[in-house]
């Protein structure tokens, strides 16, 4: 049986999870979607198949973006997973923040569905890519 | 209270003048004189008192006048020195009791009038000097042995032994009080007005702190303002970016065939509120650019060797660009023809914010399109002679924009008419990435409508 790829998307606005889910999948990447980040680590560690990447809104409850950022890094086998910030946030100040405190990229809102899929390949490849604007 | 002032300054200065080269502890003694000089008018007046009665008793009636009046002018002297003309104060505390000592020892040796004047006058400045530096001092001494001498030995023939017979005690003693008294009261007199000096000096100092209080305040408030303003701008921008994620990407799928066939009367709307919600989202971005600006928070991203054909990638496909001009058509749709030229040129490699520039591009290029209802909008791209890249964007919208041009990039001077019309924050937007590259942008009047004439000291040659 083949392990699919999964990217793991927490969002708690239903249009951002739905515009998402038109843009998935993403060559073989499948999305998976979780409206709140409560017991966030019981939801991913029941995730079947490799975990692509994690694609966070910043504002979100219980758990906001960062501090998911800051736990799943903490855990050594979600240390290396590229870790994507999506937000509608994009002054300077919150780049800036979302830089240092150790995102693998981020892109704004409203997404640009067009360029999504190639920001997140490149991600994947290593790139931190900082698509706000 | 005088923890706030220079005193060493003032230490510096007594310390070099001949009658307070001696005072060690400035601070002390100008605190100790306050005290005294509280006390030395009742005890100058003791002194003046068994002055007058020394004289009268022994019958030296002459003095009597002399003491009193050096009385009245040491009196004078206070009141002026308490009311803060403190040089002139100074300058009578030590010619006043000079002059009217010289003056009766000039006539107490019989000088005739003229000559006990000039004698007195010379006299009066050594004892000011003694209220100067040292060198005044010493060449006050020098002059006056001079005039002494010139005066009693030539003038007056006078000889020591003229001076032994008319010796007398009481007119030495009364001389000996009066310039002690003179002396001590001089010296505290200073003292107290260095005091005073000192005192407003103070209150100057306050009144600068309180004001320097006051102006960190407000700036501090402002910041707070600003501060206050950009997380309100930023917070709104979040809060309008989300739904409109939703508008501009549903209405892009439907409009795509996304959820199936899309009637044709209904594609042109789809159209519409897909343009809207990007007409909406670059006007967020530019309210958020212009409180970056108004914060002096507008940062810009270099690249390095940026070529020419970067910079105006799709800039030929100008009907892709969302413009509309004033009567609501697309370019595509209005009888506009658009030229780009110049770029099949030879360009050294360019440092910049490519995005920041084509942003700013962009923005004149729109208001060109929303004036330009026919005819032909044209962008000439060269190097100067300067070796700077120059940008000529030319239209042919008439002389819509001539009644404003004076204040056209000055945001904060546009009336909002103005502004509603797509001039001033994009403008001003446009006009502050130039000049953050080093560049300028100027505004002509052609005969066929707006030119816009960009400079950009942006080739790497020459930054390198």
């Amino acid at each position: 049986m083949t392990r699919s790829l999964t990217c793991i998307y927490f969002e708690d606005n239903a249009d951002a999870r739905l515009i998402l889910e038109m843009i998935f999948p993403i060559n073989d990447m499948i999305l998976l979607v979780y409206e709140d980040s409560s017991i966030f680590f019981d939801k991913i560690n029941c995730v079947e198949g490799e975990i692509a990447c994690f694609i966070l809104d910043i504002h979100i409850s219980p758990h906001s973006g960062f501090e998911m950022l800051k736990m799943l890094r903490s855990k050594k086998e979600y240390h290396d997973i590229p870790i994507i910030a999506l937000t509608a946030s994009v002054t300077k100040d919150e780049v800036d923040l979302l830089r240092n405190a150790g995102f693998s990229g981020a892109m704004s809102k409203p997404v640009d569905v067009a360029l999504f899929p190639q920001v997140v390949l490149r991600i994947l490849e290593g790139e931190n890519i900082w698509a706000i604007g | 209270m005088l923890q706030n002032l220079d005193l060493g300054k003032i230490k510096h200065f007594l310390s070099h003048t001949t009658l307070f080269s001696d005072l060690r502890h400035i601070d002390d003694q100008i605190y100790e004189s306050e005290s005294i000089l509280k006390t030395s008018l009742p005890v100058l007046a003791i002194i003046t008192f068994v002055l007058l009665l020394s004289v009268i008793l022994t019958g030296q009636n002459q003095y009597t006048t002399l003491v009193l009046i050096s009385l009245s002018l040491l009196f004078v002297e206070y009141i002026l020195a308490t009311r803060g003309y403190v040089i002139i104060a100074s300058y009578a505390v030590s010619l006043t009791p000079a002059v009217m000592i010289s003056y009766s020892y000039a006539n107490y040796i019989d000088f005739n009038d003229e000559i006990s004047l000039f004698f007195a006058f010379w006299l009066a400045i050594f004892f000011s000097a003694l209220f100067l530096p040292r060198i005044h001092y010493l060449i006050s001494l020098i002059i006056t042995f001079v005039i002494i001498i010139f005066t009693l030995q030539v003038i007056e023939g006078f000889t020591i032994a003229h001076y032994i017979e008319n010796f007398d005690l009481i007119f030495s003693f009364v001389l000996v009080v009066m310039f002690a008294t003179a002396l001590f009261f001089g010296r505290h007199l200073m003292a107290n007005l260095l005091l005073i000096e000192i005192d407003k000096k103070n209150k100057a100092n306050i009144a600068l702190i309180e004001k320097s209080k006051s102006i960190e305040k407000a700036r501090s408030e402002a910041e707070t303002a600003s501060k206050n303003k950009s997380m309100f701008l930023a917070s709104v921008s979040h809060e309008l970016r989300t739904p409109l994620n939703g508008i501009i990407n549903f209405s892009g799928f439907v409009k795509s065939g996304k959820f199936g066939d899309v009637a044709p009367q209904h594609t042109h709307m789809l159209e519409r509120i897909h343009d809207s919600g990007y007409e909406l989202l670059k006007l967020i971005n530019n309210v958020l650019d212009s409180s970056k600006i108004a914060s002096d928070s507008f940062v810009l991203f270099y690249e390095d060797d940026v070529i020419i054909d970067d910079l105006f990638d799709g800039f030929d496909q100008v009907q892709n660009f969302k413009f509309n001009n004033s009567l609501g058509q697309a370019i595509a749709d209005a009888d506009i023809s658009f030229a780009l030229r110049g770029i099949d040129e030879a360009y050294p490699l360019l440092n910049l914010d490519a995005d920041r520039i084509r942003q700013a591009l962009f923005e004149v290029l729109m208001l060109c399109f929303y004036y330009t209802t026919s005819g032909s909008v044209c962008v000439d791209v060269s190097q100067s002679a300067s070796n700077r890249l120059s940008i000529r964007i030319e239209d042919s919208s008439g002389d819509i924009l001539n009644s404003i041009t004076p204040d056209l990039f000055d945001l904060k001077n546009l009336t909002t008419g103005e502004i509603v019309f797509h001039i001033g924050l994009g403008l001003s937007i446009a006009k502050e990435i130039i000049e953050l590259h080093g560049g300028t942008i100027d505004y002509l009047h052609g005969p066929k409508g707006n030119i816009f004439q960009i400079e950009l000291p942006v080739f790497k040659e020459r930054l390198s």
